[in-house]
C-alpha cells in the first residue's frame, strides 16, 4: 500500500466515523481541517495534493477555535512503515490544533496487518475567536504558501538542516539502551507537551527552566538554547518558535523508534 | 537499606536519575515533585541523603536546605543539588546554605553516582 492510498484511507475511514456522528457542522468542519491538515503534511509524500485554496486552510483553522470535537476509529495497514507515517501526521495535527489531548494513540504491530488506533479529543476553547497562536500558525502557513518554494512540505526550513537532537548525546544520555531510549523519548513527549500548554496561559521562567533542563537531557541543543534565551528575554510571542522545534526534536525522536535503536 | 529521598519535578530527568541509581545496592529511593511535600517527608521519616532540583514547586530547593541545614535533628543529613541554572554563583549560593554537593544538568551517570556513594559513606 503507497502512502497516497494510506492517506486516502484514512481520510475515508474519517469521513464514515464523522457521518456517523452526528454534530452537523461541527463534524464538518472537523473533517475539513483533517483533509486540509494531512494534504498539507502530506505534501512531501503526495506531489500535487496540496491544491487547495488557502483560504479554506484559514477558514477552517479559524472554525475549530469555537468547536469541540472528537475523533476515534482504527485504520488497518498493510506495512509497519505506513503505520508510523500516519502516527507522525495525526500527532502534528493534533499538536498543531491544540488545545488537544491524545486520548489514545497507538500502533499495533500484528502479523498480518497493523492498526494505528487513534482517539484525538480536542477541547472548547473559551474564546471565540482563534488564540494568537492559531493566528500565527495561520500566517505561517500563509507565508509558507505564498513564498517561492510552494512546493517544498511546510515543515522544511532553515533549522531543518541541522538535526534537532545531538544524537551522539543522546545514545551517551540513554546508555545506548533502545528500551531505555524509548522510555525517556515517551517522557520528554509527555512532558514537554504538557509544558508548552501550560505556557499559553502561564508564560513563567520556571515553566522554561524545567523544560530546558529535559531538552538538554535529551541532547535537542537548539531547543535547550532557546529555551536559555527565553528564560531571559521572557517574550511569549516566542512560544510559536519554541512549539515548533519541539515539534521537530519528537519528530525525529519518532523517527528513531523503530526496532534495534539508533547508530550514530 | 538507605533511604535516599529525590525530589524533582521533571519526570524525565527522574527517569534518568533513578536508573543510574539502580547500579547501586542496597538503597531505597522515595520520589517527590515538590519542595514543601519533600520537606515535610524528611521531618516525618529523615532518609540517609536527600536528592532534589534547585527550582521546585512550593519550596526552592535551597530554601529546603537551608532549612534542614538550620535544624538540629536534620542538620547532618547529606543534601546533593542539581540544576540547569547557568549562573555562576550558583555553586556558593549552595555552599552558603550548606549543601553537601551540588551537580549541573546534565549531569554525566558517573559524576552522579560518585557524588551518591561520597555522600552515603560520610559518617
Amino acid at each position: 500500500m503507497s502512502r497516497d492510498a494510506v492517506l486516502t484511507a484514512l481520510l475515508d475511514r474519517l469521513e464514515r466515523e464523522l457521518h456517523d456522528w452526528e454534530q452537523g457542522g461541527a463534524a464538518r468542519a472537523v473533517l475539513g481541517d483533517v483533509q486540509r491538515w494531512v494534504a498539507l503534511q502530506a505534501g512531501e509524500y503526495i506531489p500535487g495534493l496540496g491544491q487547495f485554496r488557502l483560504d479554506d486552510v484559514l477558514q477552517a483553522i479559524g472554525e475549530a477555535c469555537g468547536i469541540g470535537y472528537q475523533i476515534q476509529g482504527d485504520l488497518q495497514l498493510r506495512r509497519w512503515g505506513d503505520a508510523e507515517a500516519v502516527q507522525s501526521l495525526l500527532r502534528t495535527f493534533v499538536w498543531s490544533f491544540a488545545p488537544a489531548r491524545i486520548g489514545c494513540l497507538q500502533a499495533e504491530q500484528g502479523r498480518d496487518a497493523h492498526c494505528v488506533r487513534f482517539s484525538v479529543v480536542a477541547e472548547t476553547l473559551p474564546a471565540p475567536h482563534p488564540s494568537p497562536y492559531l493566528q500565527s500558525l495561520a500566517a505561517a502557513l500563509k507565508a509558507s504558501w505564498e513564498g517561492p518554494q510552494l512546493t517544498m512540505p511546510l515543515a522544511q526550513t532553515e533549522a531543518d538542516a541541522d538535526p534537532p537532537v545531538d544524537i551522539e548525546f543522546f545514545l551517551e544520555s540513554t546508555f545506548n539502551d533502545p528500551g531505555f531510549q524509548r522510555e525517556l523519548s515517551e517522557a520528554f513527549r509527555e512532558e514537554g507537551t504538557r509544558q508548552l500548554l501550560s505556557l499559553r496561559d502561564n508564560y513563567t521562567r520556571d515553566t522554561l527552566h524545567s523544560l530546558r533542563g529535559s531538552a538538554a537531557l535529551i541532547g535537542a541543543k537548539r531547543l535547550a538554547r532557546m529555551l536559555e534565551t527565553e528564560e531571559k528575554a521572557l517574550n511569549p510571542a516566542a512560544l510559536e518558535a519554541l512549539e515548533t522545534e519541539f515539534g521537530r526534536v519528537l519528530g525525529w525522536l519518532d523517527q528513531q523508534e523503530k526496532p534495534g535503536g539508533i547508530s550514530p | 537499606m538507605k533511604q535516599v529521598y529525590i525530589t524533582e519535578d521533571s519526570p524525565t530527568q527522574l527517569l534518568r536519575v533513578r536508573r543510574i541509581l539502580a547500579d547501586i545496592p542496597d538503597i531505597e529511593l522515595t520520589t517527590f515533585s515538590d519542595g514543601l511535600q519533600s520537606y515535610e517527608a524528611v521531618r516525618r521519616k529523615p532518609p540517609h541523603l536527600l536528592m532534589m532540583d534547585l527550582i521546585l514547586p512550593s519550596l526552592h530547593g535551597l530554601a529546603v536546605c537551608r532549612l534542614l541545614k538550620f535544624h538540629e535533628d536534620y542538620s547532618k543529613i547529606p543534601v546533593l543539588i542539581f540544576s540547569s541554572v547557568t549562573e555562576s554563583s550558583i555553586e556558593e549560593q549552595v555552599r552558603a546554605v550548606r549543601g553537601d554537593g551540588y551537580l549541573r544538568k546534565p549531569f554525566s551517570a558517573e559524576d552522579l553516582l560518585v557524588q551518591v556513594r561520597r555522600l552515603l559513606e560520610s559518617p
